[in-house]
This record gives structure tokens, C-alpha cells and sequence, in this order.
């Protein structure tokens, strides 16, 4: 990261090897500057992007650290507490709560939605599909709209127990209404729904992109050999397109994880918490309550978990990689 | 006869007219009109809705002070705490005073940015509610001019009752009010709407005010797990539900709006307020069918009245502009012509009591079916208990609340342990005792 940021490798010009050898000779004062100088207009182009990253991205993270430490309430001097505010969050039910709705929250729609994302998207990529333009747009449409209080609002009339649509329509085929917003449990799948909706359009087009890199001889090769359209999709579709599963379940973690708009619109965090997330306690206590610190810590604390968890499936699910890894 | 100008007489003349003039404006000026020596900008932040209700007086504001240009930014409720918040911790962008609601206020007046305004409102003190100046002060000090008071009254509506056979004058206290409800249930109808998954805790705390009771004493420190009242309170909501006269409801989204505009709940033991709500969105054609009673008590001489919600204007700390401030507040809040209009204008109640002697108080409401219901509500705000139920800690309070409600209306605890619960975490949460 540190490399990146400091010295980028130019695109076009190759180091040259003295300059390697510079560093290592130790002129780290002289040589960042001459170097600075050959490549002026290269990193003038790029410099808006790092200062911006700096001001309103590297600054708050360095921030919220020192926070963390400290009892704030947005204004006049921040005390020095020391560690305080991580021991309290060691006793903060309800912080644990939102970390456990989020893994709740996220077993509920995740595999679904990745699962018919990719259907969805072998579907749209085999020849035998017409109109496939028009039926992307209609599944990719409901993710201009996700997190956006307007969704949040109509699935909420939808969802109402007594005069919501989804429940005249299950009273029509003879089912008993369902207590979508009022039940612990049919409210982290309401919530769960309402993100699907709005997320699984994107998930098919991150497939998609992956199916389209797919050598098209690899599954000719295999029908060559004898095999169906099945095995083909289990043989070798999914384990080439394991790395852009990968990916498109790690940004659904954080997703999850990150949920604001969806549940503080549809159940606000309940009932009796069942629905609240990590960021939800975030907002609240730095906003509502105005425990600054605290909820710095309890940043600190989440962003540690999420990391945590996304590297950890990365190594479970990526490890097999082979055909890239020989391909490389 | 010589006719030909002099004008060096003629100059004299009107020089010496102008100067006379001049002098007369001058005094009349200084006799009349000694504030309207402030001039300038004055910027206000508020709800569009309390902007709306402002803005019924501001002709004879600036008629006033013609030198007093008014810039009016409105926000969401939510977004206008978080925004006065942020410009407190930028150190700038402030306007130069704000409309804050009571359960607010106390937290802005702990976070130290609102100006001193002992002095200035020190002459409407007996003169407003009494409690009124409650959360708005601290240490002796006073950092608020209070506007309007929330009393809470029984809306009911005239045809179910009438159906039902009950006479609503018949309720006295929460007991009828049950007896009541177990009859109007009996049309198919609710008593009154309170959600359970997604309680708010607003229900409960009026009923704690209501006994002069809070989440905290007068030291501040938490009481609901001990105090009887607040048993009582939950206690009560617990009867309503389980005997089914309370429909479960979301409450402030379309279906329950529908619910009252339908006639599918009798009462509404809500705060005066709501009364705007009624007529302008809620339910517009049952006008005629509404009436109010006072809010039942708890024992046969308890309290029939509390408070819900109300909202005062502060100075900010370092205003650009605080004496236009000064002046705006003391037109629009300090006058009983003007808290009349506003009240006449939008059901904002006026917590200055020489408002309530405006002839307008006394008419009939036809949307009442001409009942005098502002005498009402007038009654009612006299008779509010002192109660602890905002503090500096309230959002927090309210939320922890609000969860253990849900978790008792959903059948997870007892009454008791909600209080109990509740109290816990509102103990280490804020330090509180």
C-alpha cells in the first residue's frame, strides 16, 4: 500500500536500474525529488486523486484512531479515556447484536442472490436466450434504485402486515399473512429481500463479465468429450469462474455489513433490534447520542471484523485456483 | 405687486421646513420605534413545518424591522440536529439561532453552543408554563425562550362512540378507558393504534408524564425500574394490548393514517398537535366527526394531562446577528397577538399564557363539531405535571426504551424486566445512577 502511494511505477518508461540502486544506497532524500521532477506532469495528472484521498479518506482514518481514545461529543475538547471505549464495546450487547444480525442478514440472502445471479447470467449468456439487451437492463434496473430511501418506503407499504400488497396477494392463493416487518425473524428477511432486490442485477453483470472472459474452447473441448450442459456448468463454468464469485460474495460481505438505508427506513433496527447493523450503531451514537469516541472505536472494531472475515473466505473459496494461477 | 422669486428666502424656508420634519421623524422614530435599531441578516434554521406556522406573523415582523432581512433554511427534523451538530464541530456555519424541540434541547445545551440568554428572557419567566423552562436550563442559567407546549387530550371520534352506545364524558380514567374499548370492539373497532414491533416508546413516556413521573428523578438519576409509575404505565399498555382493544399498527406511515381516516380506531390519546395532522392529511373529510376529553388518569383525582413533544428557539453562542435574533424571537415568540395567530395558523399551542386570553381560543372548531376544544387543551397545558422524561441523555433513553417495549409487546419479558432491562442499560450507557 505504502509503495503505491509513495512512489508510483511510472506506466510507460521503465525504472531504470540505477535508481533501484539508488534506494538501496540510502538516497532517499535526493533521489525522490530528481525523480519527482522526470515524471512532473505524470504525477501532476494523478495528484488530485491522492490529495483528495488524503483530505477526505487518509485524514478521518488517521482521526477516528485517535478518537477512539478519546470521550468526544463533537464539540470542545476531546478527553484522553485510554482504552475505555474498547472495554465498554466488549460489554455492548447491542453492538454484538448488529455484528450478529449482519451474519444472520447476510447467510439469509447471499447464497440466494449469488446463486441466481449466476443462473441469471448463464441464462443471459447462452445463445439460446433472445432479447438478452432488454432482459439485462430489467434485472440490472432495481440497483439504480437500491439504498435509496424511495425503495426502502415502497417495500415497507408492501411488506405492511395488514394492507400491504405482499400479503393480499398470499391472501389470494390461501395463505395466512405473513408478519414481515413485526417478527424478529421475517423482518431480517424482509430486509433481506428488499436488498436482493436491489443488489442482484449488479451481482448478474459481475458474473456475466466473468462467464464473457471464459475460453468458449474449453466447453466445446468438453462437449467434444461427451459432456451435458449440467456438467459443463458444475465442471467448469463454476470452477473458472470461482475468483469472480469470490469477489462478487466479498463485496456482498461488506455490503451486509455496511447496511444503513435499507433497515433504518424499512424497521428502524427492529423489532427489539433485530434488524440494526453495525453502521446503524455507528450513526446513532455519533449522531444521536453523541458519543464520538465511542462509536470511533466501535469503527475500528467492525472494519477489524470485516477485513478478518473477508480474507479468511478469500483463502477458504480461492485456494484451488489453479487454471489462472497456470495461466499466469 | 412685485411677484419676482427670492430665493434666498425660499432656500431659508424650506431648509428650515425640511430640518422641522427631520426632527419630527427623529422622535417619532426613537418613541415609536427604538428596536428597529437592529438591522442586517438574521438567519434561521427550523422544520419547514415550524417555518410554515413563523411565517403567519412575519409581515408585522418586518413592518416592525424593516431593517431585518430573514433567511429561513429548513431541514428534516432528524437532519437538523445532525446539522447543528456538524457546524458546532466545524466551528462555523451556524445560523444565528435555531428552533429546537424540547427533547432536544437539554443534549444542544450540555454541548455548550447555544448563547446565555438569562437576561433577555428573564421577563417572561411566570409568564410561560412553568415547566417549559425546564430543558432549557442549566446551572442557573437559561439558553432558550420557550415556544410552544405539546398537551395531550383524548381525540375521539363522535360516530363510533355514538355506535357503540358510550358516552364519551363517561371516561374518566384509563379503567374506563378500557371498559370502553372492550365495547368498541365489539363495532369491529380499535381503541386506539400502538405498534409493538416497532413501539417508539412515545405512548409510555406521555404516560409517565402523566404521573409526574420519568425515565430520571429530579437529581437525574434513572427511577422506571423502581418507580411504581412507570410499572403502572407499562402495566397498562400491557392490558390494552392483550385484551386486543389496541390495534397493532405502525404508527405515522400511510396504513395508519388510513386506519384513522377510516374510522377504525376511537380515540386518539395524543398531544394537541395532532390536530393539524388531522386536518390537512390524516383525515380532512371526517371533519365534525372528531371530538376531545381530557386524557384519562390513572386514579380518580390523578393528573388528566402531560405533555408530548413542544419546541423552544435558541441563540446561538457566537451569533453573527443576536439581537435581530433577540427581536425576531420576542415578535414571533414573546407576543399573545402573535402566539395566537401561529396557534390559529397551525395547532402549534402557545406555552405563553396571555395567548390563551385571545378571543380565538374560545370559538368553536367545526372540525370538532363545534366543541370549544382550544378551551380544552388550554386546561390541559395548565394542569401538565412536572415530569423528568427529557433529559440530555433522552435519544439514547428513549431508543433503549423503545427496544424493551418491543421485546415486552412481542411476549420475550415481563413488564418488569423491560423496566428493568432498560434501566440497566441506560445506567452504563450514560453514567447515570
Amino acid at each position: 500500500m505504502r509503495g503505491t502511494l509513495t512512489s508510483p511505477q511510472p506506466l510507460h518508461e521503465p525504472t531504470p536500474p540505477a535508481a533501484v540502486s539508488d534506494t538501496a544506497a540510502g538516497g532517499l532524500v535526493r533521489f525522490p525529488a530528481r525523480r519527482l521532477w522526470r515524471h512532473r506532469y505524470a504525477y501532476l495528472f494523478v495528484a488530485p486523486f491522492f490529495i483528495l484521498f488524503a483530505i477526505f479518506f487518509l485524514y478521518p482514518i488517521g482521526f477516528s484512531f485517535w478518537l477512539s481514545f478519546r470521550d468526544w461529543s463533537l464539540v470542545g475538547p476531546a478527553r484522553n479515556i485510554g482504552l475505555q471505549n474498547y472495554r465498554d464495546l466488549l460489554h455492548d450487547q447491542i453492538f454484538w447484536q448488529s455484528m450478529t444480525n449482519a451474519g444472520l442478514l447476510f447467510l439469509i440472502y447471499v447464497p440466494a442472490m449469488t446463486f441466481l445471479a449466476l443462473v441469471l447470467a448463464v441464462l443471459l449468456n447462452s445463445r439460446y436466450v433472445r432479447l438478452q439487451g432488454v432482459f439485462r437492463t430489467i434485472i440490472f434496473l432495481p440497483y439504480v434504485m437500491s439504498g435509496t430511501v424511495a425503495a426502502a418506503f415502497t417495500f415497507q407499504l408492501l411488506l405492511d402486515q395488514n394492507a400491504g400488497y405482499a400479503n393480499r396477494l398470499l391472501h389470494f392463493i390461501g395463505v395466512s399473512p405473513v408478519p414481515w416487518l413485526t417478527d424478529i425473524w421475517w423482518s431480517r428477511v424482509s430486509v433481506g429481500l428488499l436488498v436482493l432486490w436491489g443488489w442482484l442485477g449488479y451481482n448478474m453483470l459481475i458474473m456475466l463479465a466473468g462467464l464473457q472472459a471464459i475460453p468458449p474452447e474449453l466447453s466445446e473441448a468438453a462437449r467434444v468429450d461427451g459432456a451435458g450442459p449440467i456438467r459443463i456448468f458444475f465442471k467448469i463454468t463454476i470452477p473458472l469462474l470461482r475468483p469472480v464469485i469470490v469477489f462478487a460474495v466479498t463485496l456482498s460481505i461488506i455490503g451486509t455489513f455496511s447496511l444503513f438505508t435499507e433497515p433504518f427506513i424499512l424497521t428502524s433496527g427492529g423489532p427489539a433490534n433485530a434488524t440494526t447493523t453495525p453502521v446503524l450503531q455507528i450513526w446513532s451514537n455519533t449522531f444521536a447520542y453523541l458519543r464520538v469516541g465511542y462509536s470511533a472505536a466501535m469503527s475500528y472494531v467492525f472494519f477489524a471484523i470485516i477485513v478478518l472475515i473477508a480474507v479468511t473466505q478469500y483463502f477458504l473459496v480461492s485456494r484451488r485456483d489453479t487454471y489462472y494461477e497456470r495461466r499466469r | 405687486m412685485n411677484v419676482s422669486p427670492r430665493p434666498g428666502r425660499k432656500v431659508a424656508l424650506a431648509a428650515a421646513v425640511v430640518a422641522l420634519l427631520a426632527a419630527l421623524v427623529a422622535a417619532v422614530a426613537s418613541a415609536g420605534q427604538r428596536h428597529s435599531t437592529v438591522s442586517g441578516t438574521l438567519t434561521m434554521w427550523c422544520t419547514q413545518a415550524q417555518f410554515d406556522s413563523l411565517k403567519a406573523v412575519d409581515a408585522g415582523f418586518h413592518k416592525r424591522y424593516p431593517d431585518v432581512q430573514l433567511k429561513y433554511v429548513a431541514f428534516q427534523p432528524a437532519d437538523l440536529y445532525q446539522k447543528l451538530q456538524l457546524a458546532a464541530a466545524a466551528g462555523s456555519g451556524l445560523p444565528d439561532a435555531s428552533c429546537i424541540e424540547d427533547s432536544h434541547l437539554a443534549q444542544f445545551v450540555k454541548l455548550g453552543i447555544l448563547a446565555d440568554m438569562t437576561s433577555r428572557v428573564k421577563p417572561y419567566e411566570g409568564k410561560i408554563l412553568a415547566y417549559k423552562w425546564q430543558e432549557g436550563s442549566a446551572n442557573g442559567k437559561i439558553y432558550t425562550m420557550p415556544w410552544d407546549a405539546g398537551p395531550l387530550a383524548l381525540f375521539y371520534r363522535r360516530s363510533v362512540f355514538k355506535k357503540a352506545g358510550i358516552n364519551p364524558s363517561s371516561i374518566h380514567t384509563w379503567n374506563d378507558f378500557y371498559s370502553a374499548g372492550l365495547k368498541i370492539k365489539k363495532q369491529g373497532v380499535a381503541m386506539w393504534i400502538q405498534s409493538k414491533a416497532q413501539n417508539d416508546a412515545r405512548f409510555f413516556e406521555s404516560l409517565l408524564w402523566e404521573q409526574g413521573s420519568g425515565y430520571v428523578n429530579a437529581k437525574g438519576n434513572v427511577t422506571i425500574d423502581k418507580d411504581p409509575r412507570a410499572r403502572a404505565a407499562l402495566n397498562l399498555m400491557g392490558k390494552l394490548w392483550h385484551a386486543g382493544i389496541i390495534s397493532d399498527q405502525n404508527e405515522w406511515t400511510d396504513p395508519w393514517y388510513k386506519t384513522i381516516a377510516d374510522g377504525k380506531t376511537a380515540t386518539l390519546p395524543m398531544a394537541v398537535w395532532m390536530g393539524t395532522f388531522l386536518k390537512s392529511f390524516v383525515a380532512p373529510k371526517t371533519s365534525g366527526d372528531w371530538g376531545v376529553i381530557p386524557l384519562p388518569s390513572f386514579t380518580a383525582n390523578g393528573s388528566h394531562s402531560a405533555n408530548d413533544g413542544g419546541s423552544a428557539i435558541s441563540i446561538m453562542k457566537g451569533a453573527d446577528n443576536p439581537d435581530a435574533a433577540w427581536a425576531y424571537i420576542q415578535y414571533h415568540l414573546g407576543r399573545a397577538d402573535t402566539q395566537s395567530t401561529i396557534y390559529k395558523q397551525s395547532d402549534i399551542f402557545p406555552a405563553l399564557e396571555s395567548a390563551w386570553r385571545s378571543p380565538y381560543i374560545h370559538q368553536a372548531d367545526p372540525y370538532y363539531g363545534n366543541q370549544k376544544v382550544r378551551d380544552m387543551f388550554v386546561a390541559a397545558a395548565k394542569q401538565i405535571p412536572k415530569a423528568y422524561v427529557y433529559s440530555s441523555d433522552y435519544q439514547q433513553m428513549n431508543a433503549l426504551m423503545s427496544t424493551e417495549i418491543q421485546k415486552y409487546g412481542l411476549g420475550k419479558e415481563t413488564a418488569q424486566q423491560a423496566l428493568s432491562n432498560a434501566a440497566k442499560e441506560i445506567r452504563s450507557r450514560t453514567g447515570r445512577h
